[in-house]
């Protein structure tokens, strides 16, 4: 069994532990995702044209976002490497290497935010569509509002958050690598 | 030939936050020979868990000496670490540590797996090694799926398809029924003969100990005595009880 394999099997077949990190990575990815598909509407950019307070109030708010995704992140990655101690004494005390096990943290990361971007953003989609039609009927705007899937919301997003899942999982590595004694 | 040799070790825990020292372990030496059966007993808090953690390189002693197959495994950079908890060395937990994804037969040759070993070479180790616990027809079901002596026999199946100079079980009964208990017992020192496995279990009860073929008791961090099994399993375990009786402690805590 192979590294690659062992930590696609574990996600797999162990997937009730990992299931409350992956739902909070996936809150995030549809947190901003529906962000910027508002920000990057057309019609809400022809709306805040020419008025500036409305562009910086939507680039302070995703600056914002941004942040608290991190941290959101951040929290719930290093909770669930802590919940998973006692799975990597193990490979430890098996024999495998450091760099293996690290490896391995590493790997299950990326394919986890991986996932939760793919079944994030058609999520986001849908919801988006709803909040804009809501923003609309708030603002007591007189205007048919088209709902497109923004290309740049898309863009955006994934870029974020495959940057944040791979410090996290380069951060998740180099936890364990400098880790000291097993802890069993 | 001794498999083991255990010199001088001393382990201190100091805590950070008073300087408070406590000696864990205060002068142990001892020596394991080749297709022994060595037992290892002590009221709680006489150091017997963290001689094996340092034994088992998952603790560093203070001081002193670990030698295993005549190279010392102190102080081993990553690699050689890895090597020789992966080739020479299996390990029995007192909660079994099965991984719960991989069913009992993946998990039994996870580290022959992690080495990359042939799967042909796998398949027959595999078979040799549960036919001799008596597992063979339960290998491809979960863990969660059996009975704990069922998972106790395979974490020992795990811990020796390696073919390891050295077995160490850290109270491999600890969670088992009387049933169970001797029927792993049993399984252990039926592997002891046959591969000429080296075992050294740890324990506190005196029944489990009883199949071993030398039992140290230590006491305080010392090494306090001795005693080597000369006839019958029910002659031996009447000598470990009058011993242990002789070291302190309360008598239900130690049966």
């Amino acid at each position: 069994m192979t590294l690659f394999k062992l930590s696609v099997h574990n996600i797999k077949h162990n997937f009730r532990s990992y299931f409350s990190y992956f739902i909070s990575t996936l809150f995030s990815v549809f947190m901003l995702f529906m962000f910027y598909s508002i920000y990057y509407n057309k019609q809400m950019e022809a709306f805040s044209n020419g008025r500036v307070k409305v562009y910086t109030i939507f680039k302070a708010a995703s600056i914002i976002v941004i942040i608290f995704s991190a941290l959101f992140i951040w929290y719930a990655n290093s909770f669930f490497i802590k919940s998973r101690k006692k799975e990597m004494a193990l490979y430890s005390i098996l024999g495998m290497k450091k760099k293996e096990i690290g490896t391995l943290l590493f790997c299950e990361n990326m394919f986890l935010g991986i996932l939760s971007i793919i079944i994030g953003l058609p999520l986001g989609v849908i919801a988006s569509k709803f909040l804009l039609q809501l923003l609309v009927n708030i603002m007591k705007a007189r205007v048919v509002v088209q709902y497109t899937v923004e290309s740049r919301a898309v863009i955006a997003t994934t870029l974020i958050f495959i940057a944040l899942f791979l410090f996290n999982s380069i951060k998740a590595y180099g936890e364990y690598i400098s880790s000291g004694s097993l802890n069993f | 030939m001794n498999v083991m040799e255990v010199r001088n070790v001393k382990k201190i825990y100091s805590s950070k936050l008073n300087g408070n020292e406590s000696q864990a372990l205060k002068d142990i030496s001892f020596s394991v020979k080749k297709g022994e059966f060595l037992g290892v007993m002590g009221p709680s808090g006489s150091g017997k868990s963290t001689l094996l953690n340092v034994i088992s390189t998952i603790d560093t002693p203070t001081g002193g000496t670990v030698a295993i197959g005549g190279k010392s495994i102190i102080n081993l950079d990553e690699d050689e670490l890895s090597e020789f908890r992966r080739s020479r060395l299996g390990f029995i937990f007192q909660d079994y540590n099965l991984l719960d994804t991989l069913t009992l037969k993946e998990n039994i040759i996870l580290p022959l797996s992690l080495a990359r070993q042939d799967v042909r070479v796998i398949e027959e180790k595999v078979k040799k090694i549960s036919s001799i616990l008596g597992i063979d027809d339960i290998l491809n079901k979960s863990p969660y799926e059996v009975s704990g002596g069922q998972k106790q026999r395979a974490a020992a199946a795990r811990a020796i398809i390696t073919e390891p100079e050295l077995i160490l079980a850290d109270e491999p009964t600890g969670a088992l029924d009387s049933k169970s208990s001797t029927e792993l017992l049993e399984n252990l020192s039926e592997l002891n003969k046959q591969n000429a496995a080296t075992i050294v279990m740890v324990t506190h009860d005196a029944f489990s100990a009883s199949y071993c073929n030398r039992i140290i008791f230590i006491k305080d961090g010392l090494l306090n005595c001795e005693l080597e099994r000369k006839g019958s399993r029910k002659e031996f375990f009447n000598e470990v009880l009058k011993t242990l009786s002789n070291l302190g402690g309360v008598l239900s805590d130690l049966v």
